[in-house]
């Protein structure tokens, strides 16, 4: 039975330059979620970040230079491949994930046997206070997964997830894990059979940093990769299983 | 149509499907593919329609009008030349690094078990 065997978590914390927030999110962590392991993935930040989350005594990998957002989960999933964990959790450094929410995503995912859980903040109003842009983008994309592969999906780049041992040791060996793990992953992982479920989960605003959506240029950038991707994933799908399986087989990719 | 219009539509086919087969092989990255795609594909769309290549022409002032596909596939091939120089100047700093620590690891580890061999504790360091 699924919640008579042991599960191992672990909580991957990409963080760039999050000094600002990085101690508080931990200690929230530790009060709310003590039983999962917690791995900062300091992504050559220059604020010392990484000397912060030492000091706490949490434990952290830094990356010899920067390599953004997916870069930094793919490490943690490198991590916990490599060691027993059962499952993982993908959760932001600057505070606006709940760590109580996640502990009680780990536990229903655990139950429900998902490959990919993920939150929404759109699936019952959550009082979540979206920009008006990025509401259009996540709509827009929530759409293109229903018309691609009939998935209801309303908060394609919720950042906080829980993956199975499946699913973050194939995102692990993935040669091509994407920069923006967000639609593209989801349908290419909907054609490989993943079994993806949705959450409500309510998350906090952003108060202090950087997001890494501002601006105009790089939304505008990130709608046409992700488009782009996506037309790549129609026209071969199922590409993800076969290539973490070739690549576990030691084959050129 | 006219045959030059219809080499130069199947040239654009043809080099469409490969950018995309090399990109779903990871020969090449999204990013880059993209943008080889989105800068060929207006050059192609100029060639194809004359009508349009000689309007635009004469509105920049250039009297032969195939001189400006030549002009435009000259300015995005420098500029995807430099790029490329960046691109290039950024992974040579990032392998040297990588290259030293991986180095020094190496040594590290060597010195840690001859180190666990002899059992002295300078061997270690």
């Amino acid at each position: 039975m699924a919640d008579s065997l042991e599960r191992h978590i672990l909580v991957i914390i990409p963080a760039y330059n999050e000094a600002a927030n990085i101690q508080r999110t931990l200690a929230e962590l530790h009060s709310d979620f003590p039983e999962a392991d917690l791995l900062v993935v300091d992504d050559a930040s220059t604020d010392g970040t990484e000397a912060l989350v030492r000091a706490v005594g949490v434990r952290t990998v830094r990356h010899p230079f920067n390599m953004g957002y997916s870069g930094a989960l793919q490490t943690g999933f490198k991590y916990a491949a490599a060691r027993n964990y059962t499952d993982v959790v993908q959760f932001d450094a600057d505070g606006q994930h709940i760590a109580a929410e996640a502990r009680r995503m780990a536990r229903e995912a655990a139950e429900k046997g998902t490959d990919i859980y993920q939150g929404s903040r759109f699936l019952t109003p959550t009082g979540y206070p979206h920009p008006f842009f990025r509401k259009l983008g996540t709509a827009f994309f929530s759409r293109i997964i229903q018309w691609v592969s009939g998935r209801r999906i309303t908060d394609p780049t919720s950042g906080l997830q829980v993956l199975s041992r499946r699913a973050f040791t194939d995102f692990s060996s993935m040669y091509g894990y994407p920069d923006y793990p967000d639609a593209n992953l989801l349908l290419d992982c909907i054609a490989s059979g993943y079994v993806i479920e949705e959450t409500s989960a309510a998350m906090r605003q952003r108060t202090e940093g950087v997001s890494m959506h501002g601006g105009i240029i790089r939304p505008v950038k990130y709608m046409a990769l992700t488009l782009y991707a996506i037309l790549l994933i129609i026209l071969k799908p199922g590409r993800i299983a076969k290539h973490s399986k070739a690549v576990g087989r030691g084959e050129s990719v | 149509m006219r045959l030059d219009t219809m080499l130069y539509l199947a040239i654009g086919v043809l080099y469409t499907v490969s950018v995309v087969r090399a990109t779903m092989r990871h020969g090449i990255v999204e990013r880059e593919s993209l943008l080889w795609l989105g800068l060929a594909i207006p050059v192609l769309v100029l060639a194809m329609f004359p009508k349009l290549m000689d309007a635009t022409a004469a509105w920049l002032g250039i009297a032969y009008s195939p001189s400006l596909v030549f002009v435009v596939c000259l300015i995005l091939l420098f500029y995807v030349g430099f790029r490329h120089a960046t691109q290039i100047s950024r992974l040579s700093r990032q392998m040297r690094e990588l290259a030293q620590r991986v180095a020094l690891l190496e040594m590290e580890r060597a010195q840690g078990e001859a180190g666990a061999k002899t059992g002295r504790e300078e061997d270690k360091r």
